[in-house]
């Protein structure tokens, strides 16, 4: 069948150059919005994901995280575990954090008749290598952030302080601004007092609802000592994590529990899965589309075309390459519109979200495509443009001379 | 006695057309034979199934019943492929409403049916192509169309749109050329100018069948087949063959 292939791409093109333009124009442009489409609505899907899943990593947990293990309240000699790792190549940063939970009170007026209180997790920081793991720095919305030497001050999300947007929790403390002062009641009825110096909202809402203060000053709270919650490792890539893990599973710290920014996302990994199905079926529905498309073109095409090709029959041109002609024209729409619908979406929509993401509530959303989404779609919308150019041509052309010539 | 050879063989072919609720017959047991080099014209009033014993002769349909042998070998089992390569190799055909492609130009309509032996080649080398373009050239010049080469058929009156189909069918030095009324939409000119081509070609020992219900037209071949109903009624040879007054088509 394929030996008249030369002939049938010559036919496609001649049809192609001699054929209406705007039709052409108007067909390609069809193609081009059904897969920008097509890759749109995934890469929506896609950026959503990656948006929280940065998040968790870049505010949260690191690429890597190493906890006491269950039943063991902190891990010990931090300093021996931070030695043990830091000179990984792909060891990018280490920050270690304290963490606990306390009530905190803002007493508005200074009076007691109007104190707001709320349960929040506070988490005992270093400021010198924080910021190159937990970047705080540059989302501070009011004030400073947090320095070496900040005894008795307090670096405030935004989410507890109120008044700076929306939050995903019903109670606040009402309006704590950068120089207030709240009350700390820790789970050992010890009470602090801390001067907020900074507001920070990273969009990330576990984050945003804590209260970041030296790690000094929590030792006191609590009577530790090189002890740590929580190490959280940034690594150079995160899809070296799993390398990471198998490492630091060969020097010994199998009395801390280590896992990978992958088992902290089940939350995310959820929503993932449905996006990626929701994804899935949208893809196959604008594969169907496309292929519909492609469909209605040729076989109007080849209807407004029947006495030609009959014409062509009748000297003796093989009804294969007549077939394969208009499967190459569908072809040619098709793979045109993906490559214009690609060019587009990745330097026409992509590019203008970069500069304006969309605003959602876990963080500013760039849609992504990724290469598997991308080579899915690619397979669905060959595979539908040729069907789709595929049953016209059969169906017509192998329809008796003399009926097409009529 | 010099054999010629049969190159047209058909023996009971019938044509049944059936529509599901009624067949129609077309074709009731036609027997005739053609030799290489005849002007033979089919003619019979309308509907008589002229048209239709061309189309089952050039390949173009099929019979429904019947033997039909081309060139000596029987046609049952010729697949698509092999009577698009004799309808493409050795047959030309004409017809009464000139049938060109009406987006490329005269060049490219004669061109066309070269272009499957030119593309189902290995390779394609600047000669071939030139060889091509000269072929195309000797086919409208024969036509006398050489100066018409970069119009449109749109720009064409109608007998020169024939003659155009004409250098087309001629494209292929085929052995038979099937006329289907080539003179039916043309005036009486432009139709003698398309009968002097016939001619011309049959002389050149081109096989001619030529479909037709006007008489006149019919006496320029040697030999009519007469059809009714479906049935050929009459076999003879023209006595006094037309041949066109050159001097009148130049006026």
């Amino acid at each position: 069948m394929w030996s008249n292939i030369k002939l049938a791409v010559f036919l496609a093109i001649k049809t192609i150059l001699r054929g209406d333009k705007g039709s052409l124009i108007l067909t390609v442009l069809i193609m081009l919005v059904v897969f920008l489409n097509l890759l749109f609505v995934d890469a929506v899907f896609k950026g959503i994901s990656t948006t929280m899943d940065e998040g968790k990593i870049n505010y949260q947990y690191g690429e890597v995280t190493i906890e006491p293990r269950p039943g063991d309240k902190y891990i010990k000699n931090t300093n021996d575990v931070i030695d043990a790792i830091q000179d990984f190549y792909y060891v990018r940063s280490i920050a270690t954090h304290l963490r606990t939970s306390a009530t905190l009170k803002n007493d508005k007026y200074n009076d007691g008749r109007d104190v707001a209180q709320f349960g929040a997790g506070v988490v005992g920081i270093d400021p010198e290598i924080e910021n190159d793991s937990i970047d705080l720095k540059s989302h501070i919305i009011e004030g400073k952030c947090l320095e070496k030497g900040d005894y008795g001050k307090a670096l405030l999300g935004a989410d507890i302080a109120g008044g700076y947007g929306s939050s995903p929790f019903p109670e606040d403390l009402e309006g704590v601004r950068t120089g207030d002062k709240i009350t700390a009641i820790y789970g050992n009825d010890v009470v602090r007092d801390y001067e907020i110096v900074g507001i920070y909202k990273t969009k990330n809402f576990d984050t945003d609802s804590k209260m970041f203060v030296l790690q000094d000053d929590l030792n006191s709270v609590l009577g530790t000592t090189n002890e740590s919650s929580e190490i959280i490792v940034r690594l150079t890539d995160k899809h070296l994590s799993q390398k990471a893990l198998d490492d630091f599973a060969k020097i010994n710290l199998s009395n801390y529990e280590i896992s990978d920014w992958n088992e902290k996302l089940s939350f995310g990994a959820t929503i993932n899965k449905s996006f990626d199905m929701i994804g899935s079926i949208l893809r196959i529905i604008g594969s169907f589309v496309a292929g519909l498309v492609i469909f209605i073109i040729i076989f109007v095409d080849i209807v407004n075309r029947r006495k030609q090709i009959g014409i062509l029959k009748a000297i003796g041109i093989p009804e294969s390459a007549i077939m394969q002609s208009y499967i190459i024209r569908g072809m040619f729409y098709t793979v045109l519109g993906i490559i214009l619908g690609f060019l587009l979406m990745n330097f026409g929509v992509i590019g203008f979200f970069r500069g304006h993401p969309i605003d959602f509530p876990m963080g500013d959303m760039v849609p992504v495509i990724k290469r598997e989404a991308l080579r899915m779609s690619v397979i669905l919308f060959v595979v539908a443009g040729l069907i789709g150019s595929l049953i016209p041509a059969i169906k017509e052309v192998r329809k008796k001379i003399l009926t097409l010539m009529r | 006695m010099e054999k010629i050879a049969k190159i047209i063989s058909c023996k009971d072919i019938t044509k049944v057309f059936d529509t599901g609720e009624t067949k129609t017959h077309a074709l009731r047991g036609v027997s005739c034979d053609i030799a290489e080099g005849e002007f033979v014209a089919i003619m019979g009033p309308s509907g008589s199934g002229k048209s239709t014993l061309m189309h089952v002769l050039s390949f173009l349909d099929r019979a429904t019943e019947g033997g039909y042998f081309f060139r000596g070998k029987d046609t049952k089992d010729f697949d698509e492929e092999k009577l698009a390569f004799i309808r493409n190799q050795e047959i030309g055909f004409v017809f009464q409403s000139f049938n060109l492609m009406q987006r490329v130009s005269v060049f490219e309509n004669v061109e066309l049916p070269l272009l499957y032996d030119f593309y189902t080649k290995t390779t394609q080398n600047k000669e071939d192509k030139k060889t091509n373009k000269d072929r195309v050239m000797n086919a409208l010049k024969s036509v006398s169309m050489e100066h018409r080469l970069h119009h449109m058929p749109s720009q064409l009156s109608g007998g020169e749109k024939q003659r155009v189909a004409i250098a087309r069918a001629l494209i292929n030095n085929p052995k038979i050329i099937f006329a289907d009324e080539p003179t039916g939409n043309l005036d009486s000119k432009s139709g003698l100018q398309v009968m002097h081509v016939l001619e011309g070609l049959n002389k050149q020992g081109h096989t001619i069948i030529l479909v037709t219900h006007e008489s006149r037209t019919a006496e320029h071949a040697q030999r009519i087949l007469r059809i009714v109903d479906g049935k050929i009624v009459d076999d003879k040879r023209v006595h006094n063959q037309r041949s066109v007054d050159t001097d009148n088509i130049l006026k």
